[in-house]
């Protein structure tokens, strides 16, 4: 399945919304869990959190740039 | 000095993060999914900055800053790409004749500079200060930015969760999922 959503962005968004796993929320919990860690002085969970954020926010960001640009690159 | 300096920056993020509340409440511009993206860009960016500040100074700390804003600029830069022909319409209202779009990659552009600058600035003091700057006490100023900044992350968290639910925002969000209107 993934090899047939692999060929267009609007098919991958439609295999993750099958397999339904994008929640908008998610990289919000864990920038909230990293900001409470980091406060606590819990150094090494907070840059976890805070790296995993970001691995969450890049593929959120791939999820909903399907749209074709209307520019030449 | 250094720890000034990130005390502000963290409070810059968080007078970011205080307009864009406005905007949504106030003026009801509700907030679309790569807006939310670009806020969480700010997020993790004041996460690296609380951490220099609770734990000490690390140049790790500063490569989450470049890492998220790095990502979150992509997230502004393609929805300045997505409106940057004239007539392909915008989103939300400009702010001093620019989009938030095009303020939030003017604002990444600056954490990246401002990362590079203390980076060369912390690089070239003697690591036995970087030690001790680590053991003094947080500072008043410091204090109120990094709780305040925890509970603009947590108000955040809930706005986006009555927003969009367990699930994807819409591409043009018109109300909260889970606020139902009145009337």
């Amino acid at each position: 399945m993934i090899a047939i959503h692999a060929e267009s962005g609007k098919c991958r968004r439609a295999a993750i919304e099958e397999e339904g796993s994008m929640v908008m929320v998610l990289p919000f919990v864990l920038g909230l869990l990293a900001t409470l860690l980091a406060l606590s002085g819990y150094r090494t969970g907070a840059m976890r959190v805070g790296l995993a954020t970001v691995v969450v926010q890049v593929a959120w960001l791939m999820y909903h740039a399907t749209d074709k640009l209307a520019v030449t690159l | 000095m250094p720890r000034l300096l990130d005390t502000l920056a963290l409070g810059g993020i968080c007078a970011v993060l205080l307009l864009a509340f406005y905007y949504q409440f106030a003026l009801g511009e509700l907030p679309c999914p790569l807006c939310a993206l670009q806020r969480v860009g700010f997020i993790v960016a004041g996460v690296g900055l609380v951490l220099n500040l609770r734990s000490g100074y690390s140049p790790g700390h500063y490569g989450l800053v470049l890492l998220t804003s790095v990502a979150a600029g992509a997230a502004s830069l393609r929805q300045i790409a997505l409106h940057a022909i004239p007539g392909s319409g915008s989103y939300g209202s400009a702010l001093f004749g620019f989009h938030f779009y095009t303020w939030a990659f003017v604002g990444y552009g600056a954490l990246v500079a401002y990362t590079g600058l203390a980076l060369l600035a912390e690089g070239n003091r003697p690591v036995r200060d970087i030690v001790h700057d680590a053991g003094r006490g947080h500072g008043t100023l410091a204090n109120v930015a990094c709780w305040l900044f925890a509970l603009l992350a947590a108000a955040n968290m809930l706005a986006f969760a009555v927003e969009c639910g367990l699930g994807p925002c819409p591409d043009n969000p018109t109300g909260y999922l889970w606020w139902p209107r009145g009337g």
